[in-house]
């Protein structure tokens, strides 16, 4: 090998070196549009601020506890897409407490085009069907058209991208788009009893952003399917609705219901989840997934290092 | 001659099984209409074992452990957007038909009101309303019927799921 020849197998070395540097970097920019949401992360070394409204109408509700954490401004730019996604699984009537309060959903809306958003979608991939007419008796069609909001049914596979999540059971799932391309996604639960996970709260209700739920409870670990979900697919607000809330027979209910008249609201969704085991009587400790997610670093589930605000 | 015996007696009883068993669930609500509501297209489910989960999701383990085989769920199209939603429940056992019948009419007990027993139901169903909607509750030889009708700009009145218990008492054979 001459000087020469040297020197040219240096530089063409070099410059695999440094394309496949930058390849590398973009498949690993791939790789985190693939692995899902980020959320919005706690600061180093803050505590998560959870705001808690109660007494009052769900509306008011929902704006104050969105005040609490700064308003919605805080959350909402001029010409984003906002997603928002309640829990519509059931074709049951608001009173029901079996789906989200469609007030606590059009506030939200309504919210976020006074804010300026281009867009807010409302989406769901309802267990019951047809979608529409579940979405009517729920009475979130006539909510959501009333304040300029599009309600979409997720009941087309072609409206779901592969995602990676990376954990011990989920190496993939199938995402709703519109969740996965959203400026701002807001994860809108109601809080309720569940048969197979205790309740459904805000990481369970991420259940209705994948195509194939079944896949879920058939595997090894429902919870844990339910927390690495959460972690790769992180909504940026969390708003729950305990106006109402089921404390038996859900999920889908009929069954006893109690009115704590309440709307909780984080950036931190295990805090959110964490928070709302107390209206049914028990500990973060006593729901598997919220315990799952905490030790996955998911989020804070000890209340004691969450600023709670009351608004 | 014993032989041809034996033969029509051996038939005669399986016969007589069969016409005893449940009739399979798809026959029960087919048709157009039931009780002269439409039906909503593309809202008919069946699901068996785990499947249940297309009807019930995560609280499908509920009916599994209650003695569910198999469920199928049809709406009908009322008045006024009012919806009827109708779901057939086979049981694996008269035990645990008997005990999913009970489990209902204790529910509707605790929480319902205006509990009534309409005479379509020929003694083996109930009626209820529970927090805006009604309900209507239906005991066949191996299966349970519960109705409920949402929606609708009011709620639908008790004779109107008396009429659709009535139906359904047609078409789920009687459990004794």
């Amino acid at each position: 090998m001459d000087r020469r020849d040297f020197l040219r197998r240096g530089l063409a070395a070099g410059a695999t070196l440094a394309l496949g540097g930058c390849a590398g970097r973009e498949a690993a920019r791939g790789a985190r549009s693939l692995g899902g949401r980020q959320g919005i992360p706690t600061p180093r070394g803050q505590k998560p601020l959870l705001a808690v409204a109660a007494k009052g109408k769900p509306g008011a509700l929902t704006r104050r506890a969105i005040d609490a954490l700064g308003g919605i401004r805080k959350f909402v730019r001029s010409g984003q897409v906002v997603v928002i996604k309640p829990n519509i699984a059931w074709q049951r009537p608001p009173e029901q407490a079996a789906t989200t309060n469609p007030e606590v959903v059009a506030t939200l809306v309504r919210m976020c085009r006074e804010a300026g958003a281009a867009r807010v979608i409302v989406v769901e991939h309802s267990v019951d069907i047809p979608a529409r007419l579940v979405f009517d008796i729920a009475g979130m069609q006539k909510a959501v058209d009333a304040v300029g909001g599009e309600l979409i049914s997720a009941h087309e596979q072609s409206m779901y991208r592969e995602v990676k999540i990376g954990g011990q059971l989920l190496a993939q799932e199938q995402v709703i788009e519109h969740i996965l391309a959203a400026d701002l996604f807001i994860n809108v639960p109601i809080a309720k009893s569940h048969d197979a996970t205790k309740l459904t709260l805000s990481m369970k209700n991420l259940m209705g952003a994948i195509w194939n739920r079944q896949g879920w409870h058939s595997s090894a670990s429902l919870s844990r399917c339910i927390a690495e979900f959460a972690g790769a697919v992180r909504p940026d607000l969390v708003v729950l609705d305990a106006n109402r809330i089921l404390v038996a027979g859900g999920p889908k209910g009929p069954g006893q219901t109690r009115d704590p008249q309440m709307v909780i609201a984080s950036t931190d969704q295990v805090a959110v989840d964490a928070y709302c085991t107390g209206l049914f009587g028990m500990k973060p400790a006593d729901i598997e997934h919220i315990t799952i997610a905490a030790s996955l670093g998911i989020g804070q589930a000890d209340l004691a290092q969450v600023q709670i605000k009351h608004a | 001659m014993r032989r041809w015996a034996t033969l029509a007696g051996a038939w005669l009883l399986l016969f007589s099984l069969v016409a005893s068993a449940a009739p399979p669930l798809r026959q029960v609500l087919a048709g157009p209409e039931l009780a002269g509501w439409p039906v909503v297209k593309n809202s008919y489910l069946y699901a068996a074992g785990d499947d249940l989960t297309k009807i019930y999701d995560g609280g499908y383990q509920v009916y599994l452990r209650a003695g569910v085989t198999a469920a199928e769920q049809q709406l009908y199209q009322g008045p006024q957007g009012a919806v009827l939603t109708v779901t057939v429940h086979a049981l694996s056992t008269p035990q645990a038909t008997w005990r999913y019948y009970q489990q209902e009419l204790a529910r509707a007990s605790k929480h319902g009101q205006d509990l009534a027993r309409p005479p379509a139901a020929q003694g083996r169903g109930f009626s209820y309303r529970l927090q805006g909607a009604t309900y209507g509750v239906l005991r066949g030889r191996g299966t349970v019927a519960v109705a409920s009708f949402y929606g609708g700009k009011q709620v639908q009145p008790a004779a109107q799921m008396a009429k659709v218990l009535g139906v359904l008492a047609g078409r789920l054979p009687h459990p004794k």
